[in-house]
């Protein structure tokens, strides 16, 4: 399995790029979640779509 | 990950044939040995079928031969269907997954090739519950892309013979793909061009609610697309530069005790030029001695008389025995006018003019010879000077002579150690690789500039996009129903430039734990300690060893070492990747003899207590060595042999 400090370090640099933004980096973490998941292999626009949505107004609300 | 078990079943030669993996205690090394042809190299087939469903490893006879086993071929009856087989019974953290490929074939008449009828592929395991589970498919290639990624086998299940070449067949490019791919930038890059995509599509349907927000996506797109292209050519441009790079390094290698034969010889050449002109000049000299001598000896001849007739002038001086000189001019006066100095007439035909014409010629005579008498003193005296300077002369002209002929031996000697130097060299390969060199140093500077220019449009574009962006923002805030499209799109953009920065943060950090995780492994592994100073991976990601003295000496060291020094790559790899796989080795001792044989066996035990090692060895290779060393550490020794007609494979353990 890849590394778990591989993993926890993509999320270190996330927060660190993104700080203060949570649901920024929820989104990116839900997505690289999901790409590691499905590999790739599905539809991604719909799945994108509706995660932007999600997570887009969670941004806004935040503001 | 480790195996446990191979099931092979009618897998080419293995016709039935079980490996079993079992460990002792300590140590995780596994030994195979076996004469070429005899299914060595077709474990690492198998089990880079049964995972990945291909044979990179099959030699050009096997490829010409069907996958299934020969005997169960021939004593097939027409009709049937054969199955191949091959199952990796493997411990993966914790649990036991086994992984098995088959492939089912029909049999038809004797001469026609078998039919493959049907082939499949599943993976078992135990999930979270404990409970079994089987799948199949695209499923079970998933499951494997967790433990063995199929990009980067080649660092877990090799061909051992090209550890030795390992840094030069695994170029920078393939260690950058498998960095890639280790640090999950593959899939980082993945969603930034997804995300990209996305946010393109939500431009697309904002701009349809007004021609000015059109306009400014179409901006965007288009300013987009040249990026794009710029980030394209960069990336070409570095792979030349990365290739380029390589071969420098290659070349260096080669050349670091070759002397630079092209410089030397325009050095002989001009060596040579001088050699030719004073060689001219010490000829002239040569000429002018031979010259002064001929002229000596004239003059040493003569110089008896010159120097009586010096003494005779000087004592007719001495005894004022020289006439003296007489002005003839009042003679001449007299014949002309015929009137004497007392006034009396000289007439013409008188005796007195006959007494006056002898006295005119016995004055003009006696003054002659009084006058020649007189200069004759000067050069002789002149002849005297010259002789008595003759011999410094020549000494001077002799000693110029000795210091040409000086000279003249100093530059034939370093002639000849040009030539020297030169000798035993192919010269016209020596300088096609200097040529060589030069060029690629040429590509590498010129793509440096190249990439330097290019990335600066690229911060251009990337300001001018930001600008574009902000403009969009601006009009889409103008619209009251584009707001959530808006904030759709800001948003989208904000996680594609998180992301972008994620990736090159993620690529560096993991080339530096590579790189330390190597350097520890290799100077903890290597048997001569003090030799070498450093190992590191470059931005180019090539791999680099440099020597106590400082220079850098990958292709100059022993087989052994460059051999140890990819092992400690290959398991840096594995463990800042997490993909704790086996290590399975062809010919792992190949290109190394001697001591140096029983060093990399001390270092594969050494491996073995914190990895599963497999080896797989030839007779000749599996020398007393290594093997006196290996046999007592090794948890299984097994040999295989082929049956009488050679088309099936029979395994004898030996401990």
């Amino acid at each position: 399995m890849p590394s778990m400090n591989i993993t926890k370090k993509i999320s270190e640099i996330i927060k660190e790029q993104a700080s203060n933004d949570e649901p920024l980096q929820e989104f990116i973490l839900a997505i690289i979640k999901w790409e590691l998941s499905t590999k790739g292999a599905f539809q991604f626009k719909e799945n994108y779509r509706q995660m932007i949505k999600q997570y887009s107004s969670k941004w806004e609300d935040g503001k | 990950m480790r195996i446990e078990r191979i099931d092979l079943k009618n897998y080419r030669q293995f016709r039935n044939v079980c490996v079993d993996f079992g460990k002792n205690p300590k140590d995780d090394l596994h030994i195979i040995v076996a004469d070429n042809a005899t299914g060595k190299t077709n474990l690492l087939n198998a089990i880079n079928w049964c995972l990945y469903g291909n044979e990179p490893h099959l030699s050009k006879e096997s490829e010409q031969l069907p996958r299934i086993n020969l005997n169960t071929l021939v004593q097939a009856v027409e009709g049937t269907k054969e199955t191949v087989s091959v199952e990796l019974v493997t411990e993966t953290e914790g649990n036991r997954v086994t992984f098995k490929r088959s492939e089912e074939y029909s049999v038809h008449e004797d001469g026609k090739q078998p039919v493959i009828h049907d082939t499949s592929f599943s993976v078992t395991y135990l999930d979270d519950k404990k409970n079994a589970k089987w799948v199949i498919d695209e499923e079970a290639l998933a499951y494997v892309e967790r433990f063995v990624p199929r990009d980067i086998r080649e660092f877990f299940f090799f061909d051992g013979e090209r550890l030795d070449t390992y840094f030069r067949s695994v170029t920078g490019q393939q260690i950058s793909n498998a960095i890639f791919r280790i640090s999950q930038v593959d899939t980082l890059n993945r969603i930034s061009e997804r995300l990209e995509n996305v946010v393109n599509d939500l431009r697309r349907e904002a701009g349809k609610r007004s021609p000015q927000i059109e306009g400014i996506r179409e901006a965007i797109e288009d300013k987009g697309k040249k990026r794009k292209e710029i980030i394209d050519q960069i990336a070409e441009l570095g792979a030349q530069k990365k290739d380029a790079s390589q071969k420098i390094d290659e070349l260096n290698e080669k050349l670091r005790s070759i002397p630079n034969i092209d410089v030397l010889q325009r050095d002989q050449a001009r060596l040579h030029d001088t050699l030719k002109k004073k060689e001219q000049v010490r000829n002239n000299k040569v000429t002018e001695k031979q010259n002064t001598l001929f002229e000596l000896g004239i003059l040493l001849i003569l110089n008896p008389a010159l120097h009586a007739s010096s003494q005779i002038i000087s004592n007719k001086v001495k005894n004022k025995e020289i006439p003296q000189t007489y002005d003839s001019r009042l003679l001449d006066n007299i014949l002309i006018t015929h009137q004497c100095i007392c006034t009396r007439r000289v007439e013409e035909g008188s005796s007195e003019e006959e007494h006056i014409k002898q006295l005119h010629a016995d004055i003009a005579s006696s003054s002659l010879i009084a006058r020649e008498l007189l200069q004759m003193i000067s050069p002789i005296e002149q002849i005297k000077r010259k002789i008595s300077t003759f011999k410094s002369e020549l000494e001077r002209i002799t000693k110029e002579i000795q210091l040409y002929d000086e000279e003249l031996n100093d530059i034939n000697t370093q002639i000849q150690s040009i030539d020297s130097r030169i000798s035993g060299y192919n010269v016209e390969q020596v300088k096609q690789w200097y040529s060589e060199l030069k060029d690629y140093q040429r590509t590498c500077e010129f793509n440096i500039e190249r990439i330097t220019n290019l990335k600066l449009a690229k911060e251009r574009l990337d300001k001018e996009i930001d600008d574009l962006n902000e403009e969009l923002n601006k009009a889409l805030l103008k619209e009251a129903a584009s707001q959530k499209v808006r904030c759709q799109i800001v948003f989208g953009n904000k996680a594609s430039s998180v992301v972008n920065n994620v990736v090159k943060t993620m690529m560096d950090h993991v080339r530096k734990a590579i790189e330390h995780e190597t350097r520890e492994g290799f100077f903890n592994l290597i048997w001569k300690k003090g030799t070498f100073k450093d190992v590191y991976i470059d931005e180019n990601y090539a791999l680099h060893l440099t020597h106590e003295l400082g220079y850098e000496c990958l292709g100059s060291v022993s087989a052994s070492e460059r051999q140890l020094l990819a092992l400690s790559f290959v398991i840096a790899l594995h463990k800042v990747s997490g993909f704790d796989s086996p290590i399975l080795v062809d010919t792992p001792a190949a290109r190394v003899s001697g001591e140096q044989r029983e060093n990399l066996g001390k270092t594969f035990h050494q491996i073995s207590r914190s990895k599963q090692l497999v080896l797989l060895f030839l007779p000749s290779e599996y020398s007393v060595e290594i093997s006196r060393y290996l046999d007592t550490c090794a948890s299984s020794v097994r040999k295989l042999r082929l049956t009488g007609n050679e088309r099936e494979i029979q395994m004898e353990v030996i401990c």
